[in-house]
């Protein structure tokens, strides 16, 4: 299978100190790579070093197996964007949209993005600053899908959606990856939403890459041991990825749930959420 | 490019409808004759350009352009052709409103309409090259500040300057006319040339600058 994005050794530095640093990363075309980590980690740094919008210090990116830097503008043509609290000017109408999209891909679809307007119940003489969030949200999701993109990168695309929209949006993503050439990067705060439609997660934490598995892999593996404070210490410290001290029990985090289970037979063992698993790796203790 | 420049072209109408009485007001006064008008029209349309550069700036639109194709090479250039439109189009509409004014208060005089309007659009768009990099660089409320420390340091220094030294040029009329009407035509392509060098200095500011 082929990269859709390949990132080698991509250091960004910020002059406040913050620095996106190492990062390596390979993503197949045909599958959905869930970006996770806490507010500054370092998700929207990379989501724009990857489109270009950041000057990257270090390292290499490259898109379907071209070089960003060489091929820009073609690789732009394939990639579907919608980035968090960045957008056109408000005071345009909807249907300006259209007109102005027209004039930036070579591939846009006027139909299809009309086809969205309807689906998603968006009135196209609507100004955007009169939208909600949510329905400002679905109309970015309209604009960065009617070009017929293969490669979608998005930046908190659900949020302010309410669950509905957001099942209806998540399927709209499951529906574009069905072809197996197009490919998703999702980086998100709701990370029940990567447990629904993510197959690979990556977990970024003060900008170093902490994770990155498949989601099977990870909910498989990783489980949490709930003891207490005198058992913690009768757990083999090679099992122990981190752990949290309750004010009554312990939170362990392990990394091998079936050789858990076995070694820890009389304390409670219990399947891993990512978003557990985010806050055990970021708060808890080594 | 053609994206980006409906983009701002889209901009300036929707704003028009929030100026449209004053417009409408301003129309009706123009058609006393008074060939004025241009001036209200064509600073007016500094203004409404200037709106481009804040709504851009207030909804981070830099950072969406720039990670769309051609938007890096492209957003400099797209705002200029848009100024260079914007300002053909209220050209066009203040000229054709001086003419009726004129022939309703029957002081129509087309030379003297043109000579003002090229003068007035050279103004306008020497304003706005020297307006743009600022803007690029320090942003549009950063900017702003910049743009009045610079007219009013131009206009203080020129005042000390020539009080100063209490310059009286004895310059013959003939040679006052001669440069009077070569001005009207030397004056619009110097301010040409100078736009161009503000388009690539604002470009070389843009390809720096991170969103």
């Amino acid at each position: 299978m082929s990269s859709a994005i390949k990132i080698e050794n991509l250091v960004k530095k910020y002059e406040g100190g913050f620095t996106l640093g190492g990062i390596n990363i390979d993503i197949p075309e045909g599958i959905i790579v869930g970006l996770i980590g806490e507010n500054g980690a370092g998700k929207t740094t990379l989501v724009k070093s990857i489109l270009n919008i950041l000057k990257i210090d270090e390292g290499n990116i490259s898109i379907f197996g071209k070089d960003m830097n060489s091929y820009e503008d073609e690789i732009k043509e394939d990639i579907g964007i919608v980035l968090d609290d960045i957008f056109f000017p408000e005071v345009l109408l909807i249907k300006d949209l259209d007109s102005v999209f027209t004039g930036v891909y070579k591939n846009w679809d006027s139909s299809l993005f009309y086809k969205y307007l309807v689906d998603f119940k968006l009135d196209k003489n609507s100004k955007i600053k009169t939208l909600s969030k949510g329905m400002r949200k679905k109309l970015e999701i309209a604009c960065a899908l009617a070009h017929n993109p293969k490669l979608l990168i998005l930046d908190e695309p659900t949020s302010g959606l309410d669950p509905i929209v957001r099942n209806e949006v998540l399927d709209i993503f499951l529906k574009f990856i069905s072809d197996d050439e197009h490919t998703i990067l999702l980086s998100t705060h709701i990370t029940s939403d990567l447990e629904h439609i993510a197959d690979n997660i990556i977990f970024i934490n003060d900008g170093k890459v902490l994770l990155e598995d498949s989601r099977d892999n990870i909910l498989e593996q990783y489980a949490i041991i709930k003891c207490d404070k005198e058992y913690l210490n009768s757990i083999d410290k090679k099992d122990i990825v981190s752990y949290k001290k309750n004010k009554y029990d312990c939170e362990v985090l392990i990394k091998n749930q079936s050789l858990a289970r076995k070694k820890y037979k009389d304390c409670v063992i219990d399947k891993i959420t990512i978003e557990e698993l985010m806050i055990m790796m970021i708060k808890g203790e080594r | 490019m053609i994206g980006l420049i409906k983009k701002d072209l889209f901009i300036v109408a929707r704003s028009l409808r929030s100026l449209l009485v004053v417009i409408m007001v301003f129309s009706i006064l123009a058609l006393d004759g008074k060939s004025e008008f241009s001036f209200f029209c064509i600073y007016m349309s500094i203004a409404i350009m200037m709106s481009t550069f804040s709504y851009d700036e207030f909804n981070k639109s830099d950072a969406f352009i720039v990670a769309l194709p051609n938007g890096k090479t492209n957003a400099v250039k797209a705002k200029y052709v848009a100024t260079l439109i914007i300002e053909i189009i209220v050209l066009i509409f203040s000229f054709i409103l001086s003419v009726i004014g004129g022939i309703i208060g029957k002081n129509l005089d087309i030379l003297e309409l043109v000579e003002l309007s090229l003068y007035t659009l050279s103004g306008v768009l020497l304003t706005q090259a020297i307006f743009y990099p600022l803007i690029y660089k320090f942003g549009v409320e950063k900017g702003r500040i910049g743009i009045f420390i610079s007219i009013f340091s131009v206009a203080i220094l020129g005042n000390v300057i020539i009080n100063g030294l209490n310059f009286k040029l004895q310059i013959p009329n003939n040679v006052l006319t001669m440069l009077d009407v070569a001005g009207v035509y030397i004056f619009p392509m110097i301010v040409l040339g100078l736009l161009v060098l503000s388009y690539f200095l604002s470009k070389r500011i843009y390809s720096k600058k991170e969103f």
